[in-house]
């Protein structure tokens, strides 16, 4: 088996690449996308595929998703993206009453096939609050919804993969400073499962669970700990919704302490979600409270400084690290 | 009103007692004077009775638990009556009491009894542990943060524990063991135990009760003991020989009027030192009679604390197990005990020959600080004089 380096946005592009090739099903639908002027993930997909499958938008993100879930009932399997995140409320009524609803209320008689990228998460650009946020947790809430979210190149290009093939709606989510990350792939066609957590680094003394770019700092919290002597797992979900219960678990049962690290406010959040089935489902396995790094209760800052004081750091996380790990 | 229950003192000595039994439970209506919980002390049990009227509101002493005398052990009030503030201040100070304090060398062992008493911090998985594996996590200072215990802690318990055996049960040292336990451990380090041993011949002892048991058995109804025979001896030595009838205590020797030969009885609870007053002025039967009694009153919890206190000297008979001799440990305050071995079929020489005679070793445990060896011997000698022919001992039963 053969495998290049390459970047998660090129991974994305690849992925979109090769599964309209594979199903010619798929349609991709957004803002700006035929001319690819933002990121450029879905540059050269109009010329191979033409205007019948790479639509354009207006700056309508209900009408994007509306546009989407028409096509899905169809017979189509779009993949819309919306582009800024951030601004997925305008869509909500059409994600969260219909898409996720439609298969379950028509008695299974419609299938809703729909991927919905959701771009340019996270904070640290100077974007100010309505740029910069990461809203994943708002869609573990809704029955029949599926929410992933890739940390690596591998996981983004095998997950987006899946996301298509499946007959249920995905929201699969991007963050900005994850788009120039690298790692090596195949260039075989491959797919990572939805709802199977990975474990990215084992260790004895403490779990982290992060996702998304808090991953990467995860890991960089790790090899700062280990030089004091503490021994980090850290398990990243890539699936947000079904979550991968099992895998955390389990290295719960092995360490006996949990940190959940997200880059979203604390309150309601995933972590407290991960923490709330941990307690639940794996008290008996805990020698140490649960730790949740998480963003403040506050709208991200516009400042720099601000927001530079605003983002969970490596440093957050080693510090709870090193208040549980005695 | 608020009523406070205390720990009653039930004699003079009475330092602390133990609660059986609760017979009431937490929200119960109780009367003044209805039987409220059952004390024990000195090995004997009492129902208290209540000292007030209204419900039980709070029990702050469980059962099984040892308290000094005048502990608090529960409050009655009315049902709406705040007590907060009495319990608070009550539970307050028996943390500060209970909170362990051990050395290394006890904590291993203290670790492996299971109580709990004060609340502790421990990680839930530190908890599975410590359960699984039997540690009274209560006795271990956790190094988590916060003092929590940890599961680091549990597991250098565990290892801690392996070089000890494993345990089956564990009895809670508390009543008659206790006091058992405290009196003798207490001798044992104070009187200076001296140990002499005398082989008595017991073919008049024999013969005499041989004659004797039908004779009682028709009038008494009762078998008369070899034990019943040993006490008047003893007593009647004891006339001869008062300073071994005594107590030391306090710097003072104190030589007694009264002969009370306390017996030693074995009974499901344990060991119960019932006391035969003036033994030497009763007669056999007359002894006979009360250690009957007595010893159906221990056997069956009944023993009144006046019965099982002020003996002045102790005997106790190990020869219907087969025991040939032993050291018996003083009773104290007294300063001596009798320690009596069976009786066996001897070869003894006897003006020159070889004949077979029922032979019994007496064994006196005396304290070297009161008396000295050559009385001590004396002592037995007489006791020797007074069983090899004892008809004198006998004349009037």
């Amino acid at each position: 088996m053969s495998e290049k380096t390459i970047n998660v946005s090129d991974a994305i592009h690849d992925a979109l690449v090769e599964e309209m090739r594979r199903d010619p099903s798929v349609v991709i639908v957004g803002e700006s996308i035929q001319r690819a002027t933002s990121f450029g993930i879905t540059r050269g997909l109009l010329t191979e595929f033409g205007y019948n499958r790479v639509w354009d938008t207006p700056i309508a993100e209900n009408a994007i998703a509306g546009l989407a879930l028409g096509a899905a009932l169809t017979g189509l399997r779009p993949v819309p993206i919306i582009m800024i995140g951030d601004f997925i409320p305008y869509a909500m009524e059409i994600i969260c009453n219909e898409i996720a609803k439609y298969r379950y209320m028509f008695g299974g008689n419609f299938k809703v096939p729909i991927t919905i990228r959701v771009g340019a998460q996270g904070a640290g650009a100077g974007l100010a609050a309505q740029h910069s946020q990461c809203l994943e947790a708002w869609f573990i809430h809704v029955p029949g919804l599926k929410v992933v979210y890739a940390s690596t190149p591998y996981d983004a290009k095998g997950l987006l993969k899946a996301s298509i093939r499946d007959d249920n709606p995905v929201l699969f989510f991007e963050h900005k400073f994850l788009g120039s990350i690298t790692g090596t792939i195949p260039t075989e066609d491959y797919t990572v499962p939805i709802g199977v957590a990975d474990v990215k680094r084992e260790g004895e003394d403490v779990t982290i669970v992060a996702w998304a770019f808090m991953m990467h700092k995860a890991l960089n919290a790790a090899t700062e700990l280990e030089k004091e002597g503490i021994s980090v797992e850290v398990i990243d979900p890539r699936t947000l919704y079904p979550l991968d219960k099992e895998t955390i678990l389990q290295s719960v049962k092995k360490t006996g302490r949990l940190i959940i690290a997200e880059e979203a406010p604390k309150t309601g959040g995933i972590g407290a979600e991960i923490s709330a089935m941990v307690n639940e489902e794996g008290f008996d396995s805990l020698d140490a409270p649960i730790m949740r790094v998480a963003a403040p209760h506050t709208p991200i800052p516009y400042s720099a400084a601000l927001e530079k004081l605003w983002i969970p750091n490596v440093k957050d996380i080693i510090n709870a690290a090193k208040k549980i790990v005695t | 009103m608020i009523t406070q229950v205390v720990m009653p003192m039930l004699g003079w000595t009475m330092k602390e007692g133990t609660i059986v039994t609760w017979l009431k439970k937490e929200g119960e209506k109780v009367e003044k004077g209805e039987p409220l919980l059952e004390v024990e002390t000195g090995k004997i049990v009492k129902d208290i009775e209540s000292p007030g009227t209204g419900i039980l509101r709070k029990i702050l002493i469980p059962e099984e638990s040892t308290v000094p005398v005048s502990e608090v052990l529960a409050i009655i009030a009315e049902p709406k009556e705040d007590i907060s503030t009495l319990q608070n201040t009550l539970e307050k100070a028996k943390v500060i009491l209970e909170t362990p304090q051990v050395a290394s060398v006890e904590k291993m062992e203290s670790m492996m009894t299971k109580k709990t008493t004060v609340k502790v911090k421990i990680s839930p998985v530190a908890k599975k542990l410590a359960e699984k594996h039997d540690i009274d996590f209560n006795r271990i200072t956790g190094t988590g943060p916060n003092g929590r215990i940890v599961r680091k802690d549990i597991l250098a318990a565990i290892e801690m524990t392996k070089v000890m055996p494993r345990v089956r049960e564990v009895i809670p040292l508390v009543g008659i063991r206790k006091t058992t336990a405290d009196r003798l451990s207490f001798s044992y380090r104070t009187a200076v135990h001296v140990t002499v041993t005398m082989v008595m011949d017991m073919s008049e002892m024999v013969k005499l009760r041989k004659k004797l048991l039908p004779e009682i058995e028709k009038k008494k109804h009762i078998r008369m003991t070899y034990t019943d025979m040993l006490v008047k001896a003893v007593a009647k030595t004891l006339e001869e020989y008062p300073i071994v009838n005594s107590t030391l205590k306090d710097e003072e020797i104190k030589i007694l009027e009264d002969i009370n030969i306390g017996v030693a009885v074995d009974t499901k609870a344990g060991l119960i030192v019932p006391v035969i007053r003036e033994a030497n002025t009763k007669s056999l039967i007359d002894i006979a009679l009360t250690t009957k009694e007595l010893v159906e009153k221990a056997r069956s919890g009944n023993l009144a604390l006046d019965e099982i206190t002020g003996g002045t000297f102790t005997i106790t008979n190990l020869g219907m197990f087969g025991v040939d001799q032993g050291a018996p440990i003083i009773n104290p305050p007294e300063i001596g005990i009798l320690g009596v071995g069976r009786i066996a079929q001897k070869p003894v020489v006897v003006d020159g020959k070889i004949v077979i005679r029922p032979m019994m070793n007496i064994t006196l445990s005396f304290d070297h600080r009161v008396i000295d060896g050559a009385l001590a011997a004396r002592f037995l000698k007489t006791m020797k004089q007074k069983i090899e022919s004892p008809s004198d001992l006998f004349e009037n039963n």
